[in-house]
């Protein structure tokens, strides 16, 4: 028998649960998730469109710059009659400045440095000259001729000039070898 | 107090309604991996290459402007001028001959007789230009022939003194000598360097140059008069 004056706290079960809150909340979730997926795909959309777009962007620059080249292309073969006399002109500048700087001791400005010592009165015997070597064989009439000769070799501005002989003829003709490195 | 309390487990249709939630995203997920791993990605590539074409093109076309108004800005007749400067100094065909005929001129001004002549063309090519030696063998007094050596420094086609030899006989005022040149030559360029090499314009030192080969004298006879018609009467003046 059930005590009317005792109340009973009951505990019941709600039978239908959380069903519709949850079918709710599901549906909140599925409703952002499914909107997020399409703001998703429609952002990842407009990136592509971006990326062809910059891709097309490139290309019409490069048509552009392939235009451009071939343009420029076509105005240098225009001057080239002025490229080929350039070519001519600097191929024989190159060539003339590697002679002209290849022989820093030409023979030729020894032999007149070396000529331009001898006394007045010398005469010369023999000359053999070639790059790196130089001999020259000098008649001097007398010994005074001699001694002027050494005198201007000593002030001359050369450092290495040497003696290689010294001889006297029969007939009094001194000749003097030297050799300058 | 009894609790009732039943755990349902999720039913097929339950699950399948669950993942239903999922398809969407799922779907957009694998739009975008199939777009970005098919297009996307490739066209990242291409930029990427575009790109460095793009690059390499500039660098092209700076070049090729740069060489163009480079020779734009050259001056047709002055460089004519400067050619035919140059080509007096070092010729496009052998230089020997011409070489000779400068010498032989200068020595006959000088009174200096030549005895001997040998002339031959050197094998190869020597810093960029071909040789020609010339050998002479020639008498004459001391003061002419330094002279004429002095003087080949003014000779066009330009000359290389590579070996002096002189003798002389007592009491004799003249002297035997022989005298080994070289001269060059370069031929005239066959072909031009390629659209894209820069090309650099005449420096100083090359102007320089150029004015000291204008004052090179040629020698008598490089240039050869044509003969006035002789024996045959001139068909057009009938």
């Amino acid at each position: 028998m059930r005590n009317p004056s005792v109340q009973t706290k009951t505990h019941g079960i709600n039978l239908a649960g959380n069903a519709p809150l949850e079918a709710a909340k599901i549906n909140k979730t599925q409703s952002v998730v499914r909107r997020t997926s399409f703001i998703v795909l429609g952002v990842y959309f407009v990136v592509l469109l971006g990326v062809v777009g910059t891709h097309f962007f490139f290309l019409s620059q490069e048509r552009k710059l392939i235009a451009e080249g071939g343009q420029l292309r076509r105005d240098i073969a225009g001057l080239s009659s002025i490229e080929t006399l350039l070519e001519t002109v600097k191929s024989r500048t190159t060539v003339a400045t590697n002679i002209l700087t290849s022989s820093p001791q030409a023979p030729e400005r020894l032999l007149a440095e070396v000529i331009r010592l001898a006394p007045a009165e010398a005469s010369i015997a023999e000359v053999n000259t070639q790059e790196g070597k130089f001999v020259i064989s000098l008649n001097l009439p007398d010994s005074a001729t001699v001694s002027e000769l050494f005198k201007s070799i000593a002030d001359s501005q050369f450092s290495s000039i040497f003696l290689d002989g010294l001889s006297k003829t029969t007939r009094g003709v001194y000749t003097v070898t030297l050799s300058v490195q | 107090m009894q609790l009732n309390t039943e755990i349902k487990l999720p039913t097929r249709e339950a699950l399948k309604s669950n993942s239903r939630h999922f398809i969407i995203p799922l779907l957009v997920f694998l739009v975008i991996t199939v777009l970005s791993v098919t297009f996307g990605r490739s066209s990242f590539n291409n930029i990427f290459a575009t790109r460095e074409r793009m690059l390499q093109f500039k660098v092209e076309n700076a070049t090729l402007s740069e060489k163009r108004n480079t020779l734009a800005e050259l001056d047709r007749t002055i460089l004519t001028r400067q050619a035919q400067v140059s080509l007096l100094a070092v010729p496009s065909a052998s230089s020997g001959p011409a070489a000779l005929s400068a010498i032989r001129t200068r020595a006959f001004e000088r009174n200096i007789n030549i005895t001997e002549v040998k002339l031959s063309e050197k094998q190869g090519v020597q810093k960029g230009a071909r040789e020609t030696g010339i050998i002479l063998e020639f008498e004459g007094g001391l003061g002419a022939i330094i002279d004429l050596i002095d003087n080949l420094k003014t000779a066009a086609p330009i000359v290389k003194i590579s070996k002096i030899k002189m003798v002389g006989a007592e009491g004799l005022p003249t002297l035997s000598a022989d005298l080994d040149l070289l001269t060059f030559w370069v031929g005239l360029p066959t072909n031009l360097p390629a659209a894209n090499q820069p090309i650099a314009n005449l420096n100083q030192k090359d102007l320089e140059l150029i004015r000291e080969m204008e004052k090179l004298k040629i020698g008598v006879g490089q240039t050869i008069e044509p003969a006035p018609p002789a024996g045959k009467s001139d068909p057009f003046t009938e």
